[in-house]
């Protein structure tokens, strides 16, 4: 059977943790593979040090950055192998715009789906899209699936 | 090795049949057990009557009649595209004035966790980008829902 590539959109956040679980448990099927896609945002430098920051400080940032980001990549990584997907692969990707970017790597990769979280806000009923799974949402040619957090 | 109910909603639009489609070839799995859910509006007669004609109780069991018509036929194609599925069956829930309240209900009250659907019917406003019923089924189930485009 050849196998068939799903996408799935994680920035760290208890959702799009949720949504790999979801996603791993009731829709992976084994011939699958799943891509994990992490669009980097730009390196947090506050505002009022721009101008004036040392050189030591801007790398202390970036080492910080990359930290998170290899903590983020093992924690997807782990959860992977606690549900046997054979064919994973984590990618994170520099951009401004994520959604544009999940739409734009899911059509050249071939994907059957995107899938994402939501921002959900917990005690409210009705789920509440985050401004990027609602751009992919109207936007991507690839199907998306868009999985809330659980309501109960 | 417990089943998954999942749904998918379907309305006699291509968008709809395309959607079934697409779950059958790339999202089912075999411990999905599939419904394709479809929703039909009260037949009422007042609503059409109009200044020059009053629906006539002809009339009214006419419309109930073209109404299973294209139940029938939709049942009938659903069918035949999930023919190698093995837990599979077409539900038509009638006199439901909303689909999108109606898939909801459906959803909650069958213990579905996961529903597809197309990103319009029939009779949608083509300018919109994702339909109505999509659009409310999407942001009111508390299950993954796999918005199909085409």
């Amino acid at each position: 059977m050849s196998s068939k590539t799903v996408v799935i959109a994680v920035d760290g956040s208890k959702n799009a943790d949720h949504a790999f679980e979801k996603y791993c448990e009731i829709m992976h099927l084994r011939s699958n593979k799943l891509i994990a896609l992490h669009i980097e945002d730009q390196l947090a430098i506050p505002a009022d040090q721009a101008l004036t920051l040392s050189e030591s400080h801007y790398e202390k940032i970036c080492k910080e950055h990359n930290e998170d980001i290899e903590a983020l990549k093992a924690n997807y990584r782990s959860k992977a192998q606690r549900y046997h997907i054979e064919k994973y692969e984590f990618r994170s990707l520099l951009n401004r715009e994520p959604g544009v970017l999940i739409c734009e790597f899911a059509e050249n990769v071939g994907a059957i789906q995107i899938v994402m979280g939501t921002r959900g806000l917990g005690l409210i009923r009705r789920t509440v899209l985050g401004s990027v799974s609602d751009y992919v949402v109207t936007h991507a040619k690839t199907p998306v699936t868009i999985i809330p957090m659980a309501a109960n | 090795m417990p089943g998954l109910n999942v749904v998918i909603a379907v309305d006699g639009s291509k968008h709809a049949e395309h959607a079934l489609q697409y779950y059958i070839d790339q999202l089912h799995r075999p411990d999905h057990i599939v419904t394709a859910l479809y929703t039909t509006p009260p037949i009422i007669p007042a609503f059409y009557s109009t200044p020059y004609a009053v629906m006539t109780t002809d009339i009214v069991a006419a419309c109930h009649r073209d109404q299973e018509t294209h139940a029938v036929k939709l049942k009938v194609s659903c069918d035949e595209i999930a023919k190698n599925l093995q837990n599979y069956k077409f539900v038509h829930l009638k006199d439901i004035e909303s689909p999108g309240h109606g898939i909801v209900n459906y959803v909650k009250e069958n213990n579905v966790q996961y529903v597809v659907i197309g990103t319009r019917g029939l009779g949608t406003v083509k300018r919109t980008i994702l339909g109505s019923v999509s659009d409310h089924v999407l942001h009111h189930v508390h299950v993954p829902v796999t918005i199909v485009s085409n």
